[in-house]
C-alpha cells in the first residue's frame, strides 16, 4: 500500500468512524484531539484500527500525539512501522 | 410461535447486598431459564438495549429470562470499586439459583454472556453443577491481556485529556499495588480486580463445565476463530464455534445498535435445537 492509499484509508476510517460535521474539511494536518473529532474512546478506536488494518501493535510509549493525532501523522507512523504499507502480521 | 410476556424487577439478596434483577416471563413457559451476563463498565451501557431486546426475543419463544446487574454496576448495590471478579461470579451463581425458583417450572438454566460477562458465565458454569448450556458472545478468554487492555483505556484517556501520557502503565500498576484505583472511563479499577482477572485462563477451567457450549465470534463467515477461542475449543472439542457478522453493539460507535441480530438469532436457534 503506497502513501496515497494509506492516507486515503486513514481518511475513510476517520470520517466513517467518528462524527465529522464536514468530511471535506478534514485536512491532513488537522489535530483530531484539538478539534474534538477524537476523544479517549476514539484513541482506542485508532489503536484498534492500526492493529486490525495494518497489524501494528502500538506500544505504550508510542501512544503520542506525534504518532496518532492527524491524518498525516498517522500515515507517517504507519509507514515507519510498515515500510511496505502492508500488514506486519 | 411468539407469545406475550411480562417483566418483573426485584432485588435479590447476595452476601448482604442487593442485586437488581429483571425477569422476563413468557405467557407459555417452556420450562427453560436463561440468565444473561453483561459486559464490564461502558460496554454494559452500550450493550444494554440489545440485551434487553434479546431477552424479549427469547421470552417470546417461551424461555424465562433473567437480566441482572452485577454488584458495583447498574442498579445493584455497592460501588464499582467494592466489587471484583469473585463478587461478580457469586452474583451469577446466585441469579442462576434464583432462576430455578421463579415458579415458572424451570427445569434447566442456561447462561449467555457477552465479552467479560462471558468469562463470568463460564466461571460460574464451571463451578456450578447444573448449568445446562453456556453461550459466549465475543468472549474474554484470557484475563491478563484483557486486564492490560483496561489499563490502556486509561492511557488513551490521558492522551485525549493532556495530549500526553502523564502516568505510564508502570505507575498505574504501582498505584493499584498500593491500594489505589485507576480510572477506566469513570470506573475505578482496583488492584484486586486486576489481579483476579489476570489470573484467569478459561481454557484451563472450561473442562469443569459439562454442559453444551456455544461460542460466537464477530467476523465474516468462513473466518478462522481467534487463537484464544481456538484454545478454548481445544479444551472443549465438543463446543460449537461460529464466526458470523455482528455489529460491535457493545462499543461507543457512530451508529447506535438497538439489536444484536446475528448473535441473537444464532443463539436462539442453538438453544431451541433438540439434543
Amino acid at each position: 500500500m503506497d502513501a496515497i492509499a494509506i492516507t486515503s484509508r486513514i481518511r475513510q476510517f476517520v470520517t466513517t468512524t467518528f462524527y465529522v460535521p464536514d468530511p471535506s474539511q478534514v485536512t491532513d494536518e488537522m489535530s483530531f484531539l484539538e478539534t474534538g473529532i477524537v476523544d479517549s474512546t476514539g484513541v482506542l478506536e485508532i489503536l484498534t484500527f492500526l492493529q486490525n488494518e495494518f497489524g501494528i501493535a502500538v506500544q505504550d510509549e508510542e501512544i503520542l500525539p506525534e504518532n496518532l493525532d492527524s491524518v498525516a501523522r498517522l500515515a507517517a507512523y504507519i509507514q515507519r512501522k510498515t515500510p511496505t504499507g502492508d500488514r506486519t502480521a | 410461535m411468539e407469545s406475550p410476556l411480562r417483566e418483573e424487577s426485584t432485588f435479590l439478596a447476595v452476601d448482604g447486598s442487593r442485586v437488581f434483577t429483571t425477569l422476563c416471563i413468557p405467557e407459555s413457559p417452556n420450562g427453560r431459564g436463561v440468565v444473561l451476563c453483561h459486559p464490564l463498565g461502558e460496554e454494559k451501557l452500550w450493550a444494554h438495549r440489545p440485551l434487553v431486546m434479546f431477552s424479549r426475543d427469547l421470552a417470546a419463544r417461551g424461555f424465562t429470562v433473567t437480566r441482572f446487574d452485577c454488584r458495583g454496576e447498574g442498579d445493584s448495590d455497592c460501588q464499582f470499586e467494592e466489587a471484583d471478579l469473585e463478587t461478580r461470579v457469586a452474583d451469577v451463581a446466585a441469579v442462576v439459583e434464583a432462576a430455578k425458583r421463579t415458579g415458572q417450572g424451570i427445569s434447566e438454566v442456561s447462561l449467555v454472556g457477552l465479552r467479560f460477562g462471558a468469562m463470568l458465565a463460564a466461571l460460574a458454569a464451571s463451578r456450578l453443577n447444573d448449568v445446562d448450556r453456556l453461550v459466549m458472545w465475543d468472549p474474554v478468554i484470557d484475563g491478563e491481556p484483557y486486564a492490560q487492555s483496561l489499563l490502556r483505556i486509561n492511557l488513551a484517556a490521558q492522551l485525549a485529556a493532556h495530549k500526553k501520557v502523564v502516568e505510564g502503565r508502570e505507575k498505574l500498576l504501582e498505584r493499584l499495588a498500593g491500594g489505589g484505583t485507576v480510572n477506566i472511563e469513570g470506573y475505578g479499577l482496583t488492584g484486586s480486580f486486576v489481579r483476579q482477572v489476570s489470573s484467569i485462563r478459561l481454557a484451563d477451567q472450561i473442562a469443569a463445565f459439562r454442559g453444551r457450549l456455544l461460542i460466537l465470534q464477530p467476523g465474516p463467515e468462513g473466518t478462522a476463530p481467534r487463537p484464544d477461542i481456538g484454545g478454548l475449543q481445544a479444551a472443549r472439542p465438543d463446543a460449537t464455534v461460529r464466526v458470523l457478522p455482528e455489529q460491535p453493539f457493545w462499543k461507543e460507535t457512530k451508529t447506535f445498535f438497538q439489536r444484536a441480530d446475528g448473535f441473537s438469532s444464532a443463539t436462539v436457534e442453538w438453544l431451541e435445537a433438540a439434543g
